[in-house]
């Protein structure tokens, strides 16, 4: 039973990483109606930003901001440059350009860092026990800043201006345009957003694991699971997503080595697809368009 | 250097193959497949394991490309309605899923060691200093059958009603054929030849190993078969001619650019079949968008 509380526990920290790309995956579908391949790669861009950033002297939480805002702009540039140009061809040009891109974002890494693992240059703390449960200070971190940023998230889609003209032209662009939304502002304005997710999340992944070319790939299927589970183009959902998944991943741990944590996301996503494929508070997704 | 020619087109042969199998599926039917890997491993494992048990490989080599077919039946039978964007991502599930089986599953295939001391096809019969040049003859040899057996399935009825299914659904339908048995039926055939790439691969290399399976490889083909435009059996082979020295043919490379060391050279190539992939979609992004408006 401790057991079982502890890997939940685990499991909210996982969650919280998550979310975060899960999160930025499903706002581009939403608006745009493709799937990022390319997300998890972006998270790994991040990691190597923050930890390059705070191995030469940049404190920690301006590295992590920092690659925050290297891999919006990045992520903008991206879109501007590649993926705008075959956006109205349907998913799959835009689709199929964006595994290219994670090729060349995950190559170009390798290419200039090489394959050895890297790390924050950070002391080791020991970990935290609350009631009888153990968490680290960098776990505790990592949630805090994930939760921080989605809920500043949600405010902004939920009580601004832009955030208006986002659920307006993914609710339906011809009428958004109608009345006066520049679409492109706002395409350009989600995947700026979409950068930030991925590239904290990567500053914040690097907190707890060491930072390695693959990382991005190894976060691919969870994060995917995530997004489908909670419905794509579902910000909500996502972190509901984001909970299920986390915790059957760090809970098989108990029964199955963790090299299998890929493949329970995997299942997680095949069941889902095949039981409800518009996910579990995804509305009847936006077909016809 | 003749080694190294010899070497280059046994590879290009099993890309081919693969590649065709996904041009069948894709170019010909629509049906999007990113885990091209996955049955190749599954034809790979299936051939190996038999081989080393005793069997001879005019059984094993078969038995490879049918082990692939049948799995791909599975795939089919759980996907029958999904979306294009769904079936990428489940397709590529499906074989870092299977890639994933076998790194934990010691029993199946010696986990993350793998296998090694493969047999060989034809070893012994005919002599060793000709024995590339063999395989090469073998490998070019499958690409030939695999070519003539999908030409022939293109230009008979069923390959019109493979396109039909790729144009508009609903016509194969009202002419009361059933879609989803021409979707298993092509995916089955196209993951058939996966497995026989596979297979050939491993008895090529001699050893065996879930690394061998990454999901770069579902790529490479991918891009053979879009730099082929989709449909052309004969460009597809070209497409994989292209991928393969983009591949394998750039190895001596690293004598000629100081500074640039082994990991970096493998980077290097990688970014250039990314860039290819992202090139194609600018290039012809109307070719791989169903005709239908979506």
């Amino acid at each position: 039973m401790d057991l079982l509380a502890q890997y939940a526990l685990y499991g909210l920290v996982s969650a919280s990483i998550l979310a975060l790309p899960a999160s930025a995956l499903t706002l581009v579908y939403g608006l745009l109606h493709y799937p990022n391949f390319a997300i998890a790669e972006l998270v790994m861009v991040g990691a190597y930003v923050a930890v390059a950033l705070q191995v030469v002297g940049v404190p920690l939480p301006l590295a992590v901001g920092g690659a925050g805002l290297l891999v919006g702009a990045l992520a903008t540039g991206l879109d501007q440059g590649l993926f705008r140009r075959v956006r109205r061809y349907g998913p799959l040009p835009p689709l199929l350009m964006s595994i290219g891109v994670m090729f060349i974002l995950q190559n170009a890494v390798r290419f200039v860092a090489g394959n050895r693992m890297r790390a924050f240059d950070l002391p080791v703390l020991r970990p935290l026990e609350v009631l009888g449960l153990r968490i680290g200070p960098y776990q505790l971190v990592m949630v805090g800043v994930s939760v921080v940023l989605l809920v500043v998230g949600h405010l902004l889609l939920a009580r601004t201006r832009i955030g208006k003209a986002i659920r307006a032209t993914a609710d339906n662009p011809e009428v958004a345009l109608a009345s006066g939304i520049d679409a492109e502002r706002v395409a350009r304005i989600v995947w700026f957003a979409t950068g930030i997710l991925a590239g904290v999340a990567g500053g914040l992944l690097a907190l707890e694991t060491v930072v390695s070319p693959l990382m991005g790939w190894n976060l691919l299927l969870p994060v995917f699971a995530v997004a489908v589970l909670g419905g794509l183009g579902s910000l909500s959902g996502a972190l509901v997503g984001a909970l299920i998944v986390g915790l059957a991943q760090e809970w098989s741990t108990l029964l199955l080595p963790a090299t299998y944590k890929n493949l329970v996301a995997f299942v997680i996503l095949a069941a889902i697809l095949l039981w409800r494929p518009s996910g579990l508070l995804g509305r009847a997704r936006p077909s016809g368009r | 250097m003749l080694e190294y020619a010899i070497a280059i087109v046994t590879f290009t042969a099993i890309y081919a193959v693969v590649a065709l199998g996904l041009n069948l599926q894709w170019g010909e039917t629509g049906l999007v497949n990113l885990g091209q890997v996955g049955f190749m491993a599954i034809g790979a494992y299936t051939s190996a394991l038999l081989a080393l048990a005793g069997w001879p490989f005019w059984f094993a080599i078969p038995a490879a490309a049918a082990a692939a077919g049948a799995s791909s039946v599975l795939l089919v039978a759980v996907t029958p309605r999904l979306r294009e964007d769904y079936l990428a991502i489940v397709t590529l599930g499906f074989s870092e899923a299977i890639r994933l089986v076998l790194l934990n599953e010691a029993w199946i295939g010696g986990g993350a060691r793998g296998l090694v001391d493969l047999p060989q096809p034809l070893r012994g019969v005919v002599p060793d200093g000709a024995y590339t040049a063999a395989y090469a003859a073998l490998t070019v040899a499958a690409l030939a059958v695999t070519g003539w057996v999908f030409s022939r399935i293109t230009r008979a009825p069923i390959g019109r009603l493979l396109r039909a299914v790729r144009e508009d659904e609903v016509v194969p339908q009202a002419v009361g054929k059933s879609v989803l048995r021409l979707k298993a039926q092509a995916f089955v055939l196209g993951a058939a030849a996966a497995g026989l790439g596979g297979s050939l691969y491993v008895h090529y290399l001699r050893y065996i190993a879930p690394e061998m399976f990454t999901a770069q490889v579902s790529v490479f083909v991918l891009v053979a078969v879009l730099a082929a435009g989709g449909g052309s059996h004969a460009r597809t082979v070209l497409g994989a001619v292209v991928v393969a020295v983009i591949l394998e043919g750039t190895r001596f490379l690293k004598d000629y650019l100081p500074g640039i060391d082994g990991v970096q050279l493998a980077a290097l190539r990688l970014m250039v079949i990314g860039a290819a992939l992202v090139a194609l979609c600018l290039w012809r992004p109307e070719a791989m968008a169903r005709r239908e408006a979506p």
